[in-house]
């Protein structure tokens, strides 16, 4: 049995390396989503759709392994601006712009650069492994994650959020976050909340909008609270240094990258609806919190960019799991992918797994090889965008400007709506004000995210038990979810109050 | 019951943790202002001079407020404008308003010089 899933995928790998029209394929997916994914409003999700139309008249391995290169690809690129200038490119990129911007704070956007792309490799080539070892005998997992189990999932990674820098105000802005996401129609029955008759507002406020409101509208108006010229320190870098992280850091990265990012960001990218955006931050609370040093955390460290991008792309590879397996979209962008894939006539399910050649291989194959494309490619836009970067921050009203047109237009695309430019200008000045007053940002972006999925998971719990609040907590995996959040809360406290009470304790 | 309670937590964390930001920047404020403003308006105009004027000359006129030299200005407004041109509409064919008018030619006609 094993010897035919490794002849499988060896014969899966000669057959995508051989053939010029996949590799061709590959590689120009990836140049486009890597130029989109940097692009902020041009989301991983948009690039995927707006490429579906071009895909139609190839055949579907070469399809799918394009529409996979162009999604993984443009989850990378978001990195460069949230590094560069606060703006997350794609919402799987939220979490990058904490730690990343302040190392460009600190003149080692370079650095940042290189550790977005290493660890966004290292996450897309452990996951897209994942992906291709046991796609065949986790798929069968997957469906056990019911809506209760999914709801433990988001409370473990709210729960974490009072953790965060700030105590009760990092809670309140939360609390934030979840009352902007309130706001459109009902998801279950359609009833208009906290709309006041604007019809505009039916809709909800658009992710993109709220994000680029939260990160980058509020950063334009820091830049011009203060004078108009920053000191610019210029970074040199030898090739070695582009391209790999010091051994010391890999070393001490190594337990939260293996052992929490990549595993969290691909588990979660393989339960169908989550996505990456969330594995992104649920790694990076869980992350922070196990580290312990979570006091450093969001001040420009290297793990908090290390950490997010390996578990987003992680993610990007674990949605295909249940996409190729079961037929269930593990996210948005997979959702397109499994429509091109009806398009051209296969209908997904074990059965393309199940013989040599078959199409469930290959397409795990080219979504492997993407992630390696990508290395050997990012290291000319990295040199591009840390020279833009650079010239951008000699002159601040310049950079301000580059980032209301980025947010304006980033914002504009999504819905063709003026409504959710001026909901980003309003986010962008409450955020402002607010990070004044010391409340973090970070926060509200994150109960944004979680606000929702929370939302629909804990109403269908709801609805499936016919109203019994006891489906919570009925399942092993939902009761083991539970254990482990309140075990990760309390012992890392109960350990620090023992040290410090052991210290305290008078020597004989 | 929830707004006292949140009204409640607000007094305390204010009591407890009352934090005065440093005051700001001479002319900080004023800028702070007019970039929203200019945000506001940009998104309006958008609509009605199309995305190739309204980036022109509201990006030429924002720069000259924060003191940036008039040719300088309208370059980059001009460099802005190309740049929403190409990216947009011409490489990742998503449509942009053209405006109204004698706006929608002019942005017809730079549409139609790359092919769009």
């Amino acid at each position: 049995m094993l010897e035919q899933h490794l002849a499988n995928i060896g014969y899966a790998f000669i057959n995508v390396l051989t053939s010029p029209l996949d590799m061709g394929m590959l590689i120009l997916a990836c140049f486009i989503g890597l130029i989109a994914g940097a692009a902020p409003g041009i989301t991983s999700v948009a690039i995927t759709a707006i490429l579906l139309p071009f895909t139609l008249w190839l055949p579907p391995q070469t399809a799918i392994i394009a529409l996979m290169a162009a999604y993984a690809s443009a989850v990378y690129g978001g990195s460069v601006t949230a590094v560069l200038f606060r703006i997350p490119g794609s919402t799987e990129n939220i979490m990058t712009a904490l730690d990343g911007y302040e190392l460009t704070k600190k003149g080692k956007s370079g650095y940042a650069l290189m550790l977005s792309r290493f660890y966004s490799f290292l996450g897309g080539l452990v996951g897209g492994a994942i992906g291709l070892f046991f796609t065949p005998v986790l798929a069968d997992v997957a469906v056990m994650f019911g809506p209760a189990e999914m709801f433990a999932l988001v409370v473990m990674a709210i729960s974490f959020l009072a953790t965060f820098e700030g105590g009760v105000k990092a809670l309140i802005s939360a609390l934030i976050g979840f009352f902007l996401a309130t706001i459109g129609s009902d998801p279950t029955t359609g009833i208009p909340r906290y709309t006041f008759g604007i019809t505009a507002l039916g809709g909800g406020f658009d992710l993109v909008a709220v994000l680029l409101g939260i990160f980058a509208m509020s950063e334009a108006l820091r830049l011009l609270e203060g004078e108009l010229k920053m000191e610019v320190i210029k970074e040199k870098y030898g090739f070695l240094e582009l391209m790999f992280p010091d051994r010391k850091f890999f070393i001490k990265s190594a337990p939260l990258v293996f052992g929490i990012a990549i595993p969290i960001g691909w588990l979660i990218g393989f339960l169908p609806g989550v996505g990456a955006t969330t594995a992104a931050v649920v790694s990076y609370i869980m992350a922070r919190r196990l580290s312990g040093y979570p006091e450093k955390w969001g001040t420009g460290i290297p793990e908090g960019v290390a950490v997010p991008e390996s578990a987003n792309n992680a993610a990007a590879m674990g949605t295909l799991v249940p996409t190729l397996a079961l037929g269930i979209p593990g996210g948005a962008a997979t959702a397109i992918i499994l429509g091109a894939l009806l398009i051209h006539g296969v209908i997904p399910g074990a059965w393309i797994f199940t013989y040599r050649g078959s199409l469930g291989y290959t397409v795990l194959v080219g979504a492997f090889l993407s992630n390696i494309i990508l290395y050997l490619m990012a290291p000319i836009v990295i040199y591009m965008f840390l020279k833009l970067g650079e010239f951008l921050r000699r002159n601040i009203p310049l950079l301000a400007l580059t980032i209301i047109f980025f947010t304006v237009f980033g914002t504009y695309v999504i819905r063709n709506s003026i409504v959710d430019i001026f909901a980003t200008v309003f986010i962008g000045i409450a955020t402002y004000i607010l990070t004044r007053y010391k409340f973090p940002a970070a926060p509200m972006a994150i109960g944004f995210v979680l606000g929702p999925i929370a939302e629909k998971y804990f109403r269908r719990s709801l609805d499936i038990s016919l109203g019994n609040p006891l489906v919570y907590i009925a399942s092993p995996i939902s009761q083991f979810i539970y254990i482990a959040t309140a075990m990760m809360i309390v012992l890392p406290t109960l350990y620090t109050k023992l040290k410090e009470r052991s210290n305290k304790a008078p020597r004989p | 019951m929830l707004l006292a309670c949140t009204s409640s937590i607000i007094y305390r964390v204010i009591k407890k943790n009352y934090y005065r930001p440093a005051p700001l920047e001479k002319g900080g404020l004023s800028r702070i202002i007019v970039t929203a403003f200019f945000i506001m308006v940009y998104g309006v105009t958008l609509e009605y001079l199309g995305f190739f004027i309204s980036t022109l000359v509201l990006s030429s006129t924002y720069l000259r407020f924060l003191k940036v030299d008039v040719l300088r200005s309208v370059l980059v407004g001009f460099i802005f404008a190309m740049l929403a041109l190409l990216m947009f509409p011409v490489l990742l064919l998503i449509p942009l308003p053209r405006g109204y008018g004698v706006f929608h030619d002019i942005t017809t006609y730079m549409l139609a010089l790359f092919g769009r």
